[in-house]
């Protein structure tokens, strides 16, 4: 009984929408001014061009100006303006402020679409109209002609928009406490190296993919081969390439990329040492809850192909530099904007 | 463009794989004397490091050749040139050894020796007052020893203990080179402690007094009391004194 309760529930959610948007409204309103959007083009699709209108008329709603598309029958008063939008492909929309059958030339303004995610098109078309909408004329002089004029809208079948929340571009810098750890698995190593420090990242992420740049100062610390002990500092630096994926304030990024290393190793009874650079690759996995400011949790993985053999004389070599290194990270990110 | 030039080695690095050049710190701490002959001399038998040492060539020789050499160029030759009496051809480190000391070196026998009743290949001998030339004892003895087959073995005798018996009896190979390493901790009292590696293995483990005084050096070669064949060689190389057991290690290098 509860099941079939619940199933009724569900259907009545589901229905609740298509049943309010069964009988709409005539536009225009009798008495309020209105804007008629012409949609133009092949690449309109019925969905997509009631979402446009459905985030312009949320726009439009705070200054009493309704949106239309074909008014049904005759209006009470002609449209204060009149904007086609032509979309010969899904890649742009061009937003012309006239009527193409009484107009010979005009210029218009171009959205690219494509670096925009598709749930978020409707509402950038939207907000792009408004604006041409508040400008005297419309438009910028400087804006490009639009296409001939394509062929009348075809209807086609799409999916229903999502309500994501679009990826906007963001430059993000992250510092964090970290823990640098050696697994003992080099040769000759007697036990784990552990070296805390501090890291710190830069990240310009357009969209889902962007890149990174970080490095991270560690705690000199030692690597034990038995009794012998060698002391090492290290500088990774590492520049990536970033994959982000956020829903709501969670927002994860994995990063992959090259990654070099500024070592020093020396044995401190005798001061004897080298500094160079290590060269390998970098994959980093984190988590982060927010916006401007996000706590984020790291971690890491550093593989050094070319690990060096520490020798002495005459005994030859005791042990290698680690060819791995693991890293932990909690701290802050900034993110712009 | 400091950070792009960083990138740029590092990126070539990874791609060449050229940072794999070794880094050396120079003198194993452990080691408290070593050689590996390659001075051509006997030099560092004699000095380099600690109390010195001397060679005993007896009546046959004791030298520095090239040929055979388990590193470098050089290794000690030690022959046996008169088979028909007693001879003592060895290189030894003066005494007194630090109490726990670790004695290594590589071996190399072109040919199964033959001795009549032992052929002391490591030796370790104790003084006592007034402590003059005259004033010691040979202590520990590892001795070749002839098997059925033609095979060659060794075995342990001290002269507080007697025979040893082994954890293990492992041949003696002929032809290639094999390792041998002991420590010896020789006190007054009951806490001596001895023990042998062959190539890595504990061969020999015994703990009392090993030793009539805890003033010990270390000789290797050849205390031979005859041999049932023509002259015979036996040649050395890669020996040390150390604080830790060494093993047995790649072969010598000088960088």
């Amino acid at each position: 009984m509860d099941r079939l309760v619940r199933l009724g529930m569900l259907w009545s959610a589901l229905a609740w929408p298509a049943a309010a948007t069964a009988e709409p409204a005539p536009c225009p309103r009798t008495g309020q001014a209105w804007v008629q959007i012409v949609f133009s083009g092949p690449a309109w699709s019925k969905p997509v061009q009631e979402a446009v209108l459905r985030e312009l008329r949320t726009e439009l709603q705070r200054r009493s100006l309704q949106a239309c598309a074909e008014p049904e029958g005759a209006p009470w008063a002609p449209p204060q303006k009149l904007f086609t939008l032509l979309a010969s492909d899904t890649e742009r929309v061009a937003i012309v402020p006239s009527d193409l059958g009484n107009e010979g030339g005009f210029v218009g303004r171009t959205i690219a679409l494509g670096v925009i995610p598709e749930d978020a098109r409707a509402l950038a078309i939207a907000q792009a109209v408004d604006e041409a909408l508040r400008s005297d004329v419309g438009l910028p002089p400087e804006a490009p002609r639009p296409r001939p004029a394509p062929p009348p809208p075809r209807r086609e079948p799409e999916r229903e928009p999502s309500h994501a929340a679009p990826l906007e571009s963001i430059v993000g810098v992250a510092v964090a406490p970290a823990l640098q750890v050696a697994p003992a698995i080099f040769d000759g190593a007697s036990r784990a190296v552990v070296a805390p420090g501090v890291t710190l990242r830069l990240a310009v992420t357009p969209g889902s993919f962007g890149g990174s740049l970080g490095f991270t100062v560690t705690r000199a610390s030692n690597l034990a081969f038995g009794q012998v002990f060698v002391r090492q500092f290290r500088l990774p630096l590492d520049m990536s390439a970033r994959f982000r994926v956020r829903s709501g304030l969670l927002q994860a990024s994995c990063d992959l990329g090259i990654l070099a290393a500024l070592v020093d190793y020396e044995y401190a009874p005798n001061g004897r040492g080298r500094r160079w650079v290590e060269a390998g690759a970098r994959a980093g996995f984190s988590v982060g809850w927010g916006r401007r400011l996000r706590p984020w949790l790291g971690a890491s993985i550093e593989v050094l192909p070319n690990s060096t053999e520490l020798r002495f004389e005459p005994t030859g070599g005791f042990g290698r530099t680690p060819k791995l290194w693991l890293g932990l990270a909690l701290g802050t990110e900034l993110a712009w904007p | 463009m400091a950070l792009s030039r960083l990138f740029v080695l590092g990126a070539a690095s990874l791609l060449l794989g050229c940072s794999d050049e070794p880094l050396s710190f120079g003198n194993d701490p452990r080691l408290l004397w070593w050689t590996d002959h390659e001075t051509g001399d006997l030099s560092e038998w004699l000095g380099k490091s600690g109390q010195g040492g001397f060679i005993l060539p007896g009546n046959s020789k004791v030298e520095v050749v090239t040929g055979v050499s388990r590193s470098g160029t050089h290794s000690l030759l030690i022959q046996d040139l008169s088979p028909d009496q007693r001879d003592f051809p060895l290189a030894a480190r003066n005494g007194p050894l630090p109490l726990g000391v670790y004695a290594s070196a590589w071996y190399y026998l072109p040919r199964a020796v033959q001795p009549t009743g032992y052929w002391w290949f490591v030796l370790y001998r104790s003084r006592h007052a007034p402590y003059d030339f005259q004033s010691f004892r040979d202590e520990i003895r590892l001795s070749f020893k002839p098997l059925p087959g033609g095979r060659l073995g060794y075995e342990l005798e001290t002269e507080e203990l007697g025979k040893i018996a082994p954890l293990v009896e492992r041949d003696i190979p002929i032809g290639s080179w094999f390792h041998i390493e002991t420590y010896l901790r020789a006190t007054d009292g009951a806490d001596g402690e001895l023990s042998v590696w062959q190539d890595g293995e504990q061969t020999f483990h015994v703990t009392g007094k090993v030793m009539e005084t805890p003033w010990a050096e270390w000789m290797t070669g050849g205390v031979v009391d005859g041999l049932g064949t023509d002259a015979a060689q036996l040649y050395i190389d890669d020996a040390a004194l150390s604080s830790e057991r060494v093993g047995p290690v790649e072969p010598f290098t000088r960088r």
